[in-house]
């Protein structure tokens, strides 16, 4: 699919509409620029306060002191952030691939979803994340165990928008495709799919971030790697700055990695809101 | 319309029933016409007289329930390749180009590519869309999206050309634009069309036969035959147009 830069379009484009987007693009760097301040500020405060108040770096590190920390030992906390990230992708894609998957399977099949609609709605009450201690007892203490856990919980909202998508199609569109005698695979493919797939984007955001929460559950459940050992180790031995450097790291996992989700959004999804 | 022309579609004491949750309802109790190639026909009714039911089911997308219809003496009982559909809405595709859009039932029947993109730009030239061929859909007014949509309903050289209210959400200004378009480009196709509408001037304008339907459960109540001279928006306001019109109000109001 070939999207044209506004620069290459022809000219006498007076029916075109191209204000609106970059109104939001201004609106959005407005945004960044007043988040950046009120961190800073939030930082200032919270090292004034540690400061001033004389709290105990084993209660609540100073901001200073948790840079200190990264500074120091950058080497060991990118190795654990790299183990941490590995689990969190796998884990994603591997819910990505069965979640879309069992999706284009229970939409082809009406026995098929007649069968499991009532087990969605059980299995989306149940909190998964219970489940972690049974994946370590069966994927055992390595690093699957961790995809597993980060894996089940990001499958459901996947599966689900991916559902959700299908099931919205316009029944027009689908009306065409019957008249074209268009095949149920040809339908799949040039419609269905690429309707669902801001349906399935909205899936992948939640998703990302669960991924996330799967893997860190899992290492805290038992593991020797990976940011959410640390944050659980350095807690035991009270090394609270340490433990909230790991923190930071982990929070810089979740932000890019939903950062690269709402980027590829945008290059695949380039019709959303605009038809 | 040459007298001799051939019957295209062929429809025989046709009969659609629904089943609802009060006992039957009869949509259609009997029609029977005959559309012959190379004609306009616009059928009007009162709404919800069943006249888009009676498009379902020349597209082949609802069963009959007595009677038949046939295209070149074959029963329509599933969509055809001979048939191109005009919806009420363009519902074309957002994440695809104009032309992409256009090329659709290309790809669907497999057909050859370099020959669909050729079709599927002499078409766009045609709709007067050629240079915006390479736009996304949402870029295009409501009156070019149809138009698009009508590009798209003829890029497999459909034997008939049905459409449903085509231009009812378009204001006015633009319906009238596109009446007068629509109108050429049957002329310059030489498409046989059917044209399910509730303007009666759009109607007198457009068709060289109206078929005007009763009130559910749905006859024939006339078939008139539009016989006007020169067709330009001006001959809107002539008295035989006006005519015309007034006839077909009448058949429609009759009890």
């Amino acid at each position: 699919m070939t999207t044209s830069k506004p620069s290459d379009r022809a000219e006498g484009a007076h029916l075109l509409e191209e204000r609106l987007p970059e109104e939001l693009m201004e609106a959005g760097r407005g945004h960044i620029v007043g988040a950046v301040v009120l961190a800073a500020a939030l930082v200032t405060v919270w090292e004034a306060a540690v400061w001033s108040l004389a709290i105990s770096s084993q209660l609540l590190p100073a901001p200073s002191a948790i840079a200190r920390e990264l500074w120091l030992s950058f080497s060991i906390f990118l190795r654990h952030f790299l183990v941490t990230a590995a689990e969190v992708y796998a884990g994603f894609a591997i819910a990505t691939v069965v979640g879309v998957g069992f999706a284009v399977l229970v939409d082809r099949s009406k026995w098929l979803r007649a069968l499991i609609q009532p087990y969605i709605i059980g299995l989306q009450a149940t909190p998964k994340i219970a489940m972690a201690p049974f994946l370590v007892l069966w994927f055992g203490f390595g690093l699957s165990s961790k995809i597993a856990t980060a894996a089940l919980i990001t499958f459901f909202p996947i599966f689900i928008n991916m559902l959700a998508g299908f099931a919205s199609v316009n029944p027009k569109v689908l009306e065409l495709m019957d008249v074209l005698k268009a095949s149920r695979n040809q339908t799949l493919v040039k419609v269905k799919i690429p309707h669902a797939m801001p349906y399935l984007f909205a899936g992948l955001e939640i998703g990302i971030l669960l991924s996330l929460i799967g893997a860190v559950v899992g290492e805290f459940i038992s593991s020797t790697k990976g940011l959410g050992y640390l944050i659980l180790n350095y807690n035991f031995q009270l090394k609270t700055d340490a433990a909230f450097a790991a923190l930071a790291m982990l929070i810089v996992l979740g932000v890019l990695s939903y950062a690269i989700v709402l980027w590829v959004k945008k290059r695949v999804v380039f019709w959303l809101g605009k038809a | 319309m040459s007298a001799d022309a051939a019957t295209l579609i062929s429809v025989s004491r046709l009969r659609k029933e629904y089943a609802t949750k009060d006992g039957r309802l009869t949509a259609i109790e009997d029609v029977s016409f005959d559309i012959l190639e190379g004609e306009f026909l616009a059928v009007v009714g009162p709404s919800g007289c069943g006249k888009t039911t009676l498009l379902r089911i020349l597209a082949g997308l609802a069963p009959v329930s007595a009677g038949e219809v046939t295209l070149q003496g074959k029963s329509v009982r599933e969509p055809s390749d001979g048939i191109g559909v005009v919806f009420q809405e363009p519902v074309l595709l957002p994440w695809r180009t104009v032309r992409e859009n256009v090329l659709l039932p290309v790809e669907v029947r497999g057909g050859d590519r370099a020959e669909g993109e050729r079709r599927a730009l002499d078409l766009l030239r045609l709709v007067g869309l050629r240079e915006f061929a390479d736009r996304h859909v949402w870029e295009l007014s409501g009156g070019m999206q149809q138009r698009v949509s009508i590009a798209r309903a003829l890029v497999n050289d459909p034997l008939l050309l049905l459409m449903d209210e085509p231009f009812g959400a378009l204001d006015a200004m633009t319906r009238e634009q596109m009446n007068v378009e629509l109108l050429r480009i049957c002329e310059e196709t030489g498409k046989t069309t059917v044209f399910i509408t509730h303007n009666l001037v759009e109607a007198v304008f457009l068709a060289s036969r109206v078929l005007v339907m009763t009130p559910r459960p749905s006859r024939v109540r006339a078939i008139v035959d539009i016989d006007l001279p020169a067709r330009t928006w001006e001959s809107v306001h002539t008295p035989a147009f006006g005519n015309l019109v007034k006839v077909l109000d009448d058949h429609i109001k009759a009890e």
